[in-house]
């Protein structure tokens, strides 16, 4: 390297230019790409509120574009991977939840996810809301209010939330254990958007009743997930957002913990650091000592016990853990000072919430969970109904 | 580029694809090349994103944004790519001088030349995903801000503010290469 070399715009570009000249000239067969790329995308626009439909209330209301689900994997079952319900209800709440199931699958999560249509979500939710109680997806598209389709809220008789060409057989409400609480008995109106949807085996009037979680934040380039370099450096986030994140979830040793005179009710650091790295990471050293990541969200102590799939000990005496990559649905809320302390809230932090494990083929015959029909009773303005 | 074409290929038409792509795959290799530094990484990103453009090609409403919207994909595809590997990770290069002295002419010898385009190189691979591809989006590929913008997808400010720090990224480490 020469002391001289000044670094200009000429410079870098006969730099980038000698360095593209070295790409290969592959040629790529378009066949082959077509046939590898798997299904296609749905179109934007192609429906409307009142043109008829074949299946049962599918497409009456029809400004749903594309509407989407993120759900883990390419929803194939992995012969013999066990899958964690994400997000059950019972493993939402940090203090009051048990851990996920283990899942034999560890790969990278993000090149499996996809985005399906309503439609596709309906299937799922239809054919596996019994047996994958709890699991988690990802939704962007439209709720709509349906009076006519009458379930009940807080015993009382209500109208209800639709998710829009997603089909029949099944209406939509707040989760209520975390995120934005209940709505009114009227929903959440029109909203359109991309959401966090939580399959549950409630009933209700025959209809499934499918948990609402909240708005997903989706990242910039349009991916659904976001990176954990991505979601730090980004635009700042209200407080109550919810973000996938792509990341590998890893813990420090075990160490002393003092007393917090605060008395948070979640506590950070004690008796371990958690955090979500964006590359492998693992805080304990060969010689004993352990590091924190350069770049990372920092979490809750306990996290890693609570959201790592199949965690397990790594390290000198096992006192380390092995990392684990995920998809993570995170929360960003204020964690509160306690009952009993005298503070001012702490700033929102990312916790997890959620995390997303690959689920079945929702398309796959259902026999024993049958699809239902709208009763003619409850059919909704331009829903075609039996 | 023809928004007929991009309508056809939408429609599901493979033929009226060949068309649409077969005149960009040389650039897409180039800039994947550029951003990546490595052949098969490069390759790898064109492909996955030709079978995105495919893939996601029925939801681009305006057939006009295609060359953003596409490369969009392309860089997104670069960036997926490079973390998987690491972004500190520095490469050794293979030059050999007379390669290197064509491609960046200078009053100085052909020795300083290589000298000068090693380090040059070196300290890029050193920079992260995100001022990679900034940088080659406007010194490689010509674009403008606005450009630029079009295909981050973020505003032009942010654009020039994002050139800026990933040139002034790129002087920091070359001047860890001296």
């Amino acid at each position: 390297m020469t002391d001289r070399m000044e670094l200009t715009d000429a410079a870098i570009r006969s730099m980038l230019t000698a360095r593209a000249d070295r790409a290969a000239r592959d040629r790529f067969d378009p066949a082959a790409i077509v046939a590898a790329a798997g299904p296609r995308a749905r179109r934007f626009g192609a429906c409307s509120p009142l043109v008829g439909r074949v299946s049962i209330a599918a497409g009456g209301i029809a400004a749903v574009l594309i509407v989407a689900v993120l759900i883990g994997g390419s929803l194939l079952e992995e012969p013999g991977a066990s899958h964690a319900p994400i997000g059950s209800g019972s493993a939402i709440s940090p203090s009051e939840s048990t851990p996920p199931t283990a899942s034999a699958s560890l790969g990278p999560p993000t090149e499996s996810f996809r985005i399906l249509s309503a439609a596709e979500a309906g299937d799922l939710i239809r054919s596996r809301s019994a047996a994958r109680a709890g699991s988690l997806f990802v939704v962007n598209g439209q709720l709509v209010a349906a009076e006519t389709v009458v379930t009940h809220c807080a015993s009382e008789p209500c109208g209800s939330t639709l998710l829009a060409d997603a089909g029949a057989g099944f209406v939509i409400r707040p989760v209520g254990d975390f995120g934005p609480g209940p709505w009114s008995a009227s929903g959440p109106g029109h909203l359109s958007g991309t959401f966090v949807l939580r399959l549950s085996a409630a009933v209700d009037n025959d209809l499934r009743i499918v948990d609402f979680v909240g708005v997903l934040t989706t990242p910039p380039n349009g991916g659904p997930a976001w990176f954990v370099q991505d979601l730090l450096e980004g635009a700042a986030h209200n407080e109550g957002a919810y973000a996938a994140v792509d990341a590998w979830l890893v813990r420090d040793p075990f160490h002393p913990c003092g007393s917090d005179p605060r008395n948070p009710v979640v506590v950070y650091g004690c008796p371990t650091d958690d955090y979500l790295t964006e590359d492998k990471f693992q805080p304990l050293q060969s010689d004993g000592s352990s590091i924190g990541p350069a770049a990372s969200i920092y979490l809750s102590s306990g996290s890693y016990d609570r959201w790592a799939q199949n965690p397990a000990p790594a390290g000198l005496s096992g006192r380390g853990v092995e990392p684990r990559r995920a998809i993570y649905l995170l929360w960003l809320v204020s964690d509160g000072c306690g009952p009993n302390a005298d503070c001012a809230p702490p700033p929102p932090r990312w916790r997890i919430v959620g995390r997303f494990d690959p689920l079945p083929d929702p398309v796959e015959p259902a026999a024993t969970e049958p699809v239902e029909a709208f009763p003619a009773a409850s059919c909704p303005p331009g829903y075609a109904c039996m | 580029m023809d928004p007929a074409l991009i309508r056809r290929a939408q429609t599901g038409d493979v033929d009226a694809f060949t068309a649409l792509v077969a005149g960009r795959v040389e650039a897409m290799q180039r800039m994947a090349m550029a951003i990546l530094g490595h052949e098969a990484d490069a390759r790898d990103a064109v492909a996955d994103s030709l079978a995105a453009i495919w893939r996601e090609l029925p939801r681009l409403r305006d057939p006009l944004a295609f060359d953003a919207w596409s490369t969009r994909i392309l860089v997104h595809a670069c960036r997926r790519r490079l973390r998987g590997r690491g972004r500190a990770r520095v490469r050794e290069l293979t030059l050999d001088a007379a390669d290197a002295g064509r491609a960046m002419p200078t009053a100085a010898g052909p020795a300083d030349v290589v000298a000068d385009r090693i380090g040059l190189e070196r300290a890029f691979d050193r920079l992260d995903a995100d001022e990679r591809t900034i940088l080659v989006l406007h010194h490689l590929d010509g674009r403008g801000l606005d450009e630029v913008a079009a295909v981050l997808g973020i505003p032009a400010g942010t654009a020039k503010s994002r050139l800026f720090a990933a040139r002034k990224a790129l002087e920091r480490a070359l001047e860890r290469e001296r």
